[in-house]
């Protein structure tokens, strides 16, 4: 019982940390919003382009790697979230190991089963592709994204909900921790919630974020919050030597994915 | 001036939270609305700022009706700090919190900061300013809530059981800063005290209706009325 309690209460500190990071790391995050964004949508876009058998994709972990070192992320919070996504990934790719027993040339004359192959790329990839989207995310506010997602004329619905939508899962988490310790307090020598009283907690679960959610989104209303207007507030307009650096990222993209293209050949 | 003429206030269900209630509040006035719990206190608050639904009657913030068309010229003269400060605080910072409110106002993002660091220097607050509102203490957090409101500088304060969860310490402490507040402030409260030291004026809420409306030393002394509706 402790444990589900404590589990709930870390996982309301890791979405803190995670977002006090992103609002303090100074060199990434006075970086425009739309910027990274394009940048990780590029950067995604290279990655998933590569073929099921083609190693070239490994050119990519260049980026990460030169990320890690300049932004520091912390390294608990960014592996943790890794490892949520990796064992879909995995159950993906398994079948791929067993049924695919085609034979495939690696470079300098080495042959392998083409379902170890593809199953290896799935995995760079879907690392690739999740760790590019937490690199946004722990180098940009998510009111800043919400700028940057506007800046592409996304529906403002559509960014607002996202944004309140984490900002009402804290709540949900918050309101969890506290029925679960009155729970808990009531019913100390039961080692978690019997299945009996599953439906009555999350019924009131429900019931009681929906009317937190309602008093802060009031709140928010008695301080002149505008959904078009507040969310407008974070556009930002790019610089020169942003875009300079977008290109310079995409040119590198690009130069990578060609030269997969030609380690491909060099090597078949 | 608040003017409130025969308001009623019916929640789903058929439910009255308020019944023909009719007050008027001058300008710079501090009033006490003094009740039981579920008298009608926090329902009337909730009206003046336009959060609820009026069934009947109507409320005028300094002559501008309160209803859907006139909500943002409503809510930018009226500050409202509520009774869970929790509800009120929800971003990573205290700052980020204060300056929300300004942003909303279309002032610009330095000299919101610039607004908010000063009215958490008047609170005594400018050291929570980096700090996430989910780690204060229940004092530090109604201190906060507080900036959020004033560094809008609000022509009408109201205050929804402001002493409510705070130690004795922290309520006289909140007790001289309601005090040293300019203003009109409308205070919803059980707490005779709060109210006898802050109020000039008192409203008694009993049953959905208003019993008495008047000075708050003459309400606050007529013993048989405050017994009367639970608040003794």
């Amino acid at each position: 019982m402790k444990d589900s309690a404590a589990g709930i209460a870390s996982s309301m500190a890791s979405m803190r940390e995670l977002e006090i990071f992103s609002a303090s790391d100074a060199r990434f995050s006075s970086l425009g919003a739309p910027v990274k964004i394009l940048a990780s949508f590029v950067f995604i876009l290279c990655v998933v382009s590569f073929g099921v058998y083609d190693l070239g994709v490994m050119l990519f972990f260049v980026f990460p790697a030169a990320l890690w070192f300049v932004v520091k992320p912390p390294a608990r919070i960014f592996f943790n979230r890794l490892l949520i996504v990796l064992p879909f990934v995995v159950f993906t790719g398994i079948s791929n190991l067993i049924f695919d027993n085609s034979v495939v040339e690696l470079p300098f004359g080495f042959q392998t089963r083409g379902g170890a192959v593809s199953f290896f790329t799935i995995l760079c990839k879907a690392v690739l592709c999740v760790g590019a989207a937490l690199f946004l995310v722990l180098t940009t506010p998510i009111n800043a994204i919400a700028g940057g997602l506007r800046r592409f004329k996304l529906p403002c619905v559509l960014v607002l909900q996202t944004v309140l939508t984490l900002r009402y899962l804290e709540v949900m988490l918050d309101e969890a921790r506290r029925m679960h310790c009155a729970y808990s307090l009531r019913a100390p020598n039961l080692s978690g919630i019997r299945i009996s009283d599953w439906h009555k907690i999350v019924a009131r679960l429900f019931l009681r974020s929906l009317d937190r959610a309602e008093n802060i989104y009031s709140a928010m209303l008695c301080r002149g919050f505008c959904a078009r207007k507040t969310m407008d507030f974070y556009k930002t307009k790019e610089s020169f030597a942003e875009i300079a650096a977008l290109l310079c990222f995409v040119f590198a993209c690009v130069f990578l994915r060609a030269a997969g293209w030609i380690f491909k050949g060099a090597a078949w | 001036m608040v003017k409130i003429e025969n308001l009623s206030v019916e929640y789903g269900g058929g439910n009255c939270a308020l019944k023909d209630v009719s007050l008027e509040i001058k300008d710079g006035e501090s009033v006490a609305l003094l009740g039981a719990n579920g008298a009608g206190k926090s329902t009337l608050l909730k009206t003046l700022a336009g959060l609820n639904k009026i069934s009947s009657g109507f409320v005028e913030i300094s002559g501008v009706r309160v209803e859907r068309k006139n909500l943002r010229k409503i809510r930018s003269d009226i500050g409202f700090v509520f009774q869970n400060s929790d509800d009120q605080l929800f971003s990573l910072t205290v700052e980020e919190d204060v300056v929300f409110g300004l942003r909303n106002m279309g002032i610009d993002f330095q000299k919101s900061k610039e607004i908010a660091g000063e009215t958490m220097e008047r609170l005594n607050i400018s050291h929570l300013a980096n700090r996430s509102p989910s780690r204060l203490s229940e004092g530090e957090k109604k201190r906060a809530a507080i900036a959020c409101i004033l560094a809008m500088k609000p022509k009408i304060l109201l205050f929804d059981e402001p002493t409510s969860q705070l130690d004795a310490r922290s309520t006289r402490l909140l007790c001289e800063l309601l005090k040293s507040l300019n203003g009109t402030k409308i205070i919803a409260t059980h707490d005779l005290n709060v109210a006898r030291s802050v109020c000039g004026k008192a409203a008694v809420l009993d049953n959905s209706r208003l019993v008495k409306f008047g000075d708050a030393s003459e309400i606050l002394s007529d013993e048989k009325l405050l017994f009367d509706c639970s608040l003794l």
